[in-house]
């Protein structure tokens, strides 16, 4: 007898981890069903947009589906694009003023990015770290002063010196070494 | 005793366990027939291809124009919510070979002008411009931006439609909603689908001008929109000045990186 309900409540203990591993499972089953587990909820990232036109371009219009922003606007400007798939391009832009006036901010790429070619994380931060030659950002702080020197356009920021060129019409900046 | 009748209690619940994934993946299942179902599309309305091709031909024919836009886009997010932006779209036209676009979103503002040699492309907030050697049609602008450049042109359709670019037999399905008022200019509003979005125009009964555009992407579930609202001016004439782009001493020319392999919308 002792033994016998011994073996019932080994039984009885496997069908509740059972129904344990069950309920544990359902979850993830209505996530499948739900859709969530392709997204992973939330955030800025942006999956689509329209399109502005019906015949016009179209072939490639899936090259922005998965172009990311996420602006946290606070005293100290952060901005984290991440644009399209494999691109990452990170600022961190510790400016004590929010005033921009000659550049175009982070927020030019709330429009379709265009894909950069290069895949650099660049970490740019005024006046302390110098980024690296030939990486490519959509933004520069705004503290940066646009200076031509032999009839070439260069953004100065600090040590770090860009040459601002189209992509599409996007304007993208090349890390460059300083002129001479 | 015990021990027999506990083992099929146990796999009952490991029936069941099974069973509630099954059931899962039968829904899932559903929701794409479903979406099949809704594709298969009405038939083509001949007189709202009669329409649309009558609207094409009145662009076609226009020597001259001025045509502003209020523009709204849309983005989709991860989380499937919808957001929304504006923007102003301006085209200037004169045939067959100048053209001037203003570009005035939320977030961007540009300016494209050609005079019938060259092509530049400005960034009035940042006084930013870069210039290309170009000739050819507005057509043949419209086409080289996208193709060399990688800039398409918001409402391209304004310059492809009565041209072999959108040929009608590209329309899957053309229907007749009925008359419509955008700005108070009777309409005749159409329903169209065609490759990936669906579209609907309203074209005014007096001018056959297009007075507003509305283009779901199906590409998405949430089917995010843009839609344009027209305001035309075909009597007021364009002096050369307005394709000639001169730089002022704030502005500062930049290379174009040509030949892209990619396309950016100027948007809207």
């Amino acid at each position: 007898m002792k033994l016998r309900n011994k073996l019932l409540v080994s039984q009885l203990s496997c069908a509740v981890i059972l129904a344990i591993a069950c309920l544990a499972s359902s979850p993830s089953a209505d996530a499948a069903r739900g859709g969530m587990a392709a997204h992973g909820g939330g955030g800025g990232g942006a999956r689509a947009a329209s399109r502005s036109s019906i015949n016009g371009g179209g072939r490639n219009m899936g090259n922005n589906a998965n172009a990311n922003r996420n602006v946290n606007a606070n005293g100290n400007r952060n901005t984290n694009v991440n644009a399209n798939r494999n691109v990452n391009v990170s600022q961190n832009v510790n400016v004590n003023r929010d005033v921009h006036v000659d550049v175009d901010n982070g927020w030019d790429n709330g429009w379709h990015n265009h894909p950069v070619a290069t895949a650099a994380a660049v970490t740019a931060t005024v006046a302390v770290t110098a980024a690296v030659v030939g990486s490519m950002v959509h933004t520069i702080p705004p503290s940066c002063v646009t200076v031509v020197q032999n009839g070439v356009t260069y953004s100065q920021c600090g040590s770090t010196w860009y040459q601002p060129s189209y992509s599409g019409s996007q304007v993208t900046y090349v890390v460059v070494n300083p002129p001479h | 005793m015990n021990r027999q009748w506990s083992l099929p209690l146990g796999l009952m619940i490991a029936a069941a366990c099974v069973a509630s994934p099954t059931w899962a993946l039968d829904a899932s299942t559903t929701a794409p027939k479903a979406a099949l179902k809704a594709q298969a599309t009405p038939a083509v309305d001949p007189s709202a291809l009669h329409a649309i091709d009558l609207m094409a031909q009145k662009l076609r024919s226009l020597k001259a124009f001025t045509v502003s836009a209020d523009v709204t886009t849309e983005e989709v997010l991860d989380s499937g919510q919808k957001v929304t932006y504006g923007g102003m779209l301006t085209y200037k036209i004169r045939g067959p070979n100048k053209f001037f676009a203003a570009i005035d979103s939320d977030r961007k503002q540009r300016s494209f002008y050609f005079d019938g040699s060259k092509f530049t492309i400005y960034a009035p907030r940042m006084h930013y411009y870069a210039q290309k050697p170009m000739t050819g049609t507005v057509r043949d602008l419209v086409d080289a931006a996208q193709e060399k450049y990688g800039i398409e042109m918001p409402l391209a359709d304004l310059f492809y439609w009565g041209t072999e670019r959108a040929p009608l037999s590209a329309i899957q399905s053309a229907v007749v909603i009925g008359p419509a008022h955008i700005n108070k200019i009777e309409c005749d509003h159409l329903l169209m689908h065609q490759g990936d979005v669906d579209w609907q125009v309203w074209i005014a009964r007096d001018t056959l001008l297009p007075q507003k555009l509305v283009i779901a992407n199906r590409d998405d579930p949430t089917q995010p929109e843009y839609s344009a609202t027209f305001n035309w001016d075909t009597s007021t004439s364009l002096a050369d000045g307005v394709f000639d782009f001169t730089p002022g001493k704030d502005d500062h020319p930049i290379k174009v990186l040509g030949d892209s392999a990619q396309t950016t919308e100027a948007s809207p």
